[in-house]
């Protein structure tokens, strides 16, 4: 080991010791930032690397699960798929086209390694590209999505952090009540209870149909409104409990009464002092809603009529479309890995202590 | 500010009756002192007699059709209308509650049944069969719970006996992780060291010490995925997916009602009314004993 | 011609809930605080001297205790009774406070310089890099070694000792006439007290400055303040200049505290005094004297009522009060006999 290895190992320690600082004084020296930029980039490389790995690892078991669910399939594969009144051709043609007649491995390999190109098969119903399929029909459950998530995070957010610094109020207990009926009610019912009770009577919201954004962001952005609300409502009342349940425990924190002290205004301690602390939970809290999300784009897609991967989905499910099912649910679980990924990096990022133990210190 | 210890630490000691007193009459008198779980209980229990004795207390035949009548408002014989096929709504509400409440149960005992086993077994091994158990566990949990319960029914046919297999197949990775955080959290208690090192055998330990630690959060992990379990056949059984006609569950009713939505609003709403009760009583039962038991105030499931 | 006070407390009380009922923890509890002068206000935990500050700066928990009557009139205001917006604007301005634990008191997330720069905006509305400038400048005035790179750092990222600082210079950026500081070197290390007080001291001679010391330990009290007061079980003992208390105490309760303190010179046995302050609960019990079952010195009379706090016959004009009805005839001791 180099002279300058050495020193730099020494002023690693230096820093980690001066992250638990015991008896210095105001005579002590301010803490230098003695890592290096390079050792600093390696590391934060290797703990995205590392992360990264395990999400890799978490994603091959998916896709073995996603594949294996052609081990499900009752009787015989090719027949059960083809349908009932499939002739000797048609289940022969079928077992040709999904290759089931090969070794299960090789079936495997075969699968992944073409969804890994971006082939995800082709539709046992309509003999078209499932890839294509669901590539037209991402837009709108993208904007669902994320109409949904907006829901979820404005209402989360503020009910949220105003019962948590109201706890046992009444107000607490009004938020309560309705997050808790949000988590209850199915979200197909809240999409057509709004279809039938808001839609039908006003023309300001579209009972039916997607508007993509090229027709118009007004319509694009009407269109949205209703079904954001029935997909957001329950990942909406988890997260809000679980939001009020952060806020309540930093609002008790020493350093929110110091920042009362100083005199601060009201809304200046919620958003830099309790806020700013409860961020990290809260984007972990969220982050978990995002699979539930995903989940209920299938009803409400149903409902709303929407042409987007949640209709695909079920349609793939009654026409019992093999390789359009996996594709789903590969893509969803994918999205799910992604989301967990970003929130996992993300905790790291917003907090400077965290920042600071994986840059400077050791392990 | 301690002249006083805060008063929500002030220990309440049982008295001295209570103390001796077995751990189950505790937890429930506890429980029985939260006005809304008290309430949520009473109204479970009832929906459960009225399922049981459907046949009693249903006013009329829930198949028996009456074209004449369809579609006709509250009346005295009919209290909440009748459908399109002229079928009582509450008599179709109330045997629904047999499909919907049995399927939620069979489901968490499925999921409760292929949870708990290799659950305590990583936990109490540990080793690489955690660290496979673990990933496994970490992959199912990347599926969202209704599409992975889709696929599951989609691939196995549609049917309830599927439906209730796929949604226990769904939720069963929770109880993988209740099960062996117990086994964790008492396998190197100090007591449990003590214990082993006097010659008590391991199944014993197991049945001992594990269990009873594992059984408080159990219960409320049970209670808690009933609730989502419903929710999860309500929506398979909307999709046309649970459920098969002419058996009707809530869910299945609402699929049913979504269909003729121009001709009838209010179809819509009673058995959705009835899920949410349910689930909301479900729900608050479940905080209620977690409050009871004393465990940690996280909500649902944590991740 | 005694200077006008800065503050002055009259029969606060103030209760915590405890069941179902309000208890009181501080009992008609009056006080006050001249100008440029550092007073005391000593006493075991659960003592309700911490409570005291609080309840002034209008910081108390809400919902579990809550101030019962009283009055602390500052500038000419009674903050007791001032709405919540106009407490707002006098609190970081006017009467600042420090903290006992540096540690959890500052914000975890935000760098120094921000935070010894909040009040310097929020009162003195000063831009971003102006309130910067008047903070790194304030961090210097503290003793903080390289103050601009320092004020870029975070609490975690210092020492206790530093953080203290940090936390001062926080509380009189904007020139505060009162400081209230609660137990501001408890939590630290003994060769790290030396230097906060120093500090403290240090500022509160070049400025109009009064601070209200609130500590457990006599010995820290004895350097820095000018007049100390002793509180037992919610109430004022006495209070008495500190060289005077120390010389000569005039209560029992102050007297024992004193041979309590250990010494550095090791002398046969060590003291302590019996059994351990009232409770709330156990207050309403009790009548007459709060002390008087752990008292050397109890008379029957004693607990027949609570004693007022009464200033002593004796002592010529020095200002000192005492609660205790034997005052005048006891012989007490002080610190090093």
């Amino acid at each position: 080991m180099s002279l300058h290895d050495m020193r730099e190992d020494a002023a690693d320690v230096a820093t980690v010791v001066s992250l638990v600082p015991e008896g210095n004084d105001g005579g002590a020296a301010v803490p230098a930032r003695p890592v290096s930029r390079g050792a600093a980039a390696w590391r934060v490389g290797r703990f995205v690397v590392l992360r990264l790995a395990a999400a890799v690892l978490v994603l091959v078991l998916v896709s073995v699960i996603v594949f294996g669910l052609v081990l499900l399939i009752p009787g015989d594969p090719a027949v059960t798929l083809s349908g009932e009144l499939a002739s000797e051709t048609t289940v022969a043609a079928t077992q040709e086209r999904l290759g089931l007649d090969e070794p299960l491995v090789e079936q495997y390999l075969d699968w992944a390694t073409a969804a890994l190109r971006g082939d995800l098969g082709t539709s046992l119903r309509s003999g078209t590209s499932v890839s294509d399929a669901l590539g037209s029909r991402l837009p709108a459950t993208l904007s669902l999505a994320v109409g949904g998530l907006i829901v979820t995070v404005v209402l989360s957010v503020g009910l949220g952090t105003l019962a948590g610094m109201r706890r046992g109020t009444w107000v607490d207990r009004v938020v309560t009540a309705v997050s808790s009926a949000g988590i209850a009610m199915p979200p197909f019912w809240v999409a057509l209870l709004l279809v039938v009770f808001v839609a039908e009577g006003s023309s300001w919201f579209p009972a039916t149909r997607y508007t993509p954004a090229t027709e118009g962001l007004g319509p694009w952005f009407r269109s949205l409104v209703l079904p954001s609300i029935a997909l957001g409502l329950a990942p909406a009342g988890e997260a809000t409990r679980q939001v009020r349940g952060v806020v309540a425990t930093v609002v008790d924190r020493d350093y929110v009464r110091a920042a009362r002290a100083k005199g601060l205004r009201g809304r200046t301690v919620v958003a830099r002092h309790v806020l700013l602390n409860a961020a990290t939970t809260i984007v972990v809290v969220i982050g978990l809603q995002a699979t539930i999300l995903l989940g209920g784009t299938v009803l409400v897609e149903q409902v709303f009529n929407f042409q987007g991967i949640g209709s695909y989905a079920f349609r793939a499910v009654q026409d019992r479309d093999l390789p359009a099912i996996q594709a789903v649910v590969l893509l969803l679980a994918v999205c799910v890995l992604l989301v967990n990924l970003v929130v996992d990096l993300a905790t790291v990022v917003l907090d400077p202590r965290r920042r600071a133990a994986l840059v400077g210190g050791g392990r | 500010m301690t002249l006083v210890p805060a008063p929500a630490e002030i220990p309440v000691l049982p008295a001295a009756a209570d103390r001796a007193v077995g751990p189950v009459r505790r937890v429930a008198s506890a429980l029985w002192r939260q006005r809304l779980a008290r309430i949520s209980g009473a109204v479970l229990l009832l929906m459960i007699v009225v399922a049981v004795l459907a046949p009693l207390v249903a006013p009329s035949d829930p198949l028996a059709q009456d074209l004449d009548a369809s579609l006709a408002s509250p009346s005295w014989s009919h209290p909440l209308g009748t459908d399109q096929l002229g079928r009582d709504i509450l008599s179709r509400l109330i045997f629904g509650a047999r499909l919907s409440l049995g399927a939620a149960a069979i489901a968490v005992a499925v999921a409760t049944l292929l949870g708990v086993l290799p659950g305590l077994v990583a936990g109490y091994v540990g080793g690489w069969v955690d660290a496979v158990v673990m990933r496994i566990t970490d992959a199912l949990m990347s599926f969202p719970p209704l599409i992975l319960a889709l696929a599951i029914t989609g691939v196995l046919g549609p049917g309830l006996g599927n439906a209730m297999v796929a949604v226990g197949v769904v939720f069963a990775p929770r109880f993988v992780r209740l099960a062996r955080a117990a086994v964790i959290d008492i396998r190197e208690a100090d007591f449990v060291q003590a214990a082993r090192s006097i010659g008590v055998s391991e199944r014993a330990i197991l049945g001992r010490h594990v269990l009873p630690n594992a059984l408080g959060p159990l219960v409320v992990q049970v209670t808690v995925t009933a609730g989502f379990a419903m929710l999860a056949e309500a929506s398979l059984s909307f999709l046309g997916l649970g459920v098969q006609p002419p058996e009707a569950s809530w869910g299945s009713m609402i699929g049913e009602a979504a269909r003729l939505i121009s001709q009838t609003k209010l179809l819509v709403v009673w058995p959705g009314l009835a899920i949410t009760i349910t689930v909301l009583a479900l729900g608050f039962l479940g905080d209620g004993l977690r409050q009871a038991l004393g465990l940690e105030q996280g909500s649902g499931d944590d991740a | 011609m005694p200077d006008p006070s800065v503050l002055e407390v009259r029969d606060l009380t103030v209760e915590v809930r405890v069941g179902g009922a309000w208890l009181p923890v501080v009992e008609d509890l009056s006080l006050d605080i001249g100008r440029n002068e550092i007073l005391g206000l000593v006493g075991e935990s659960g003592s309700g001297k911490s409570v005291t500050a609080l309840a002034v700066m209008g910081l108390l928990p809400e919902g579990r205790v809550r101030v019962a009557r009283g009055e602390a009139w500052f500038d000419g205001r009674d903050l007791l009774a001032l709405p919540a917006r106009r407490l707002n604007a006098v609190r970081g301005a006017e009467i600042a406070m420090v903290f006992q634990d540096p540690l959890t008191s500052l914000n975890p997330l935000l760098r120094v310089g921000a935070q010894v720069a909040e009040p310097l905006r929020r009162h003195r509305g000063l831009s971003r890099r102006a309130a910067a400038e008047e903070a790194t400048r304030w961090l210097d005035r503290v003793g903080l070694p390289e103050p601009e790179r320092l004020s870029g750092c975070y609490p975690f990222e210092l020492s206790g000792g530093m953080r203290q600082r940090v936390a001062i210079a926080t509380a009189l950026a904007c020139g505060p006439k009162l400081l209230l500081a609660d137990e501001p070197t408890t939590a630290l290390d003994v060769t790290v007290q030396s230097g906060i007080l120093r500090l403290l001291g240090e500022l509160q001679a070049e400025g109009d400055l009064s601070i209200l010391f609130v500590s457990h330990d006599l010995a820290v009290v004895a350097e820095l303040c000018d007049r100390v007061a002793v509180m037992y079980a919610g109430q004022v003992v006495e209070l008495a200049p500190a060289a005077d208390l120390f010389e000569r105490p005039r209560s029992p309760y102050a007297e024992g505290l004193l041979r309590a303190m250990p010494r550095l010179v090791k002398t046969p046995g060590s003291y302590w005094i019996e059994g351990r302050p009232p409770t709330a609960v156990d207050l309403a019990q009790l009548s007459g004297c709060r002390f008087a079952p752990r008292c050397d010195h109890a008379v029957a009379a004693c607990a027949e009522a609570v004693p007022p706090l009464t200033a002593t016959a004796s002592d010529g004009d020095v200002d000192r009060s005492v609660r205790c009805i034997r005052a005048d005839e006891l012989q007490l001791e002080g610190a090093d006999g």
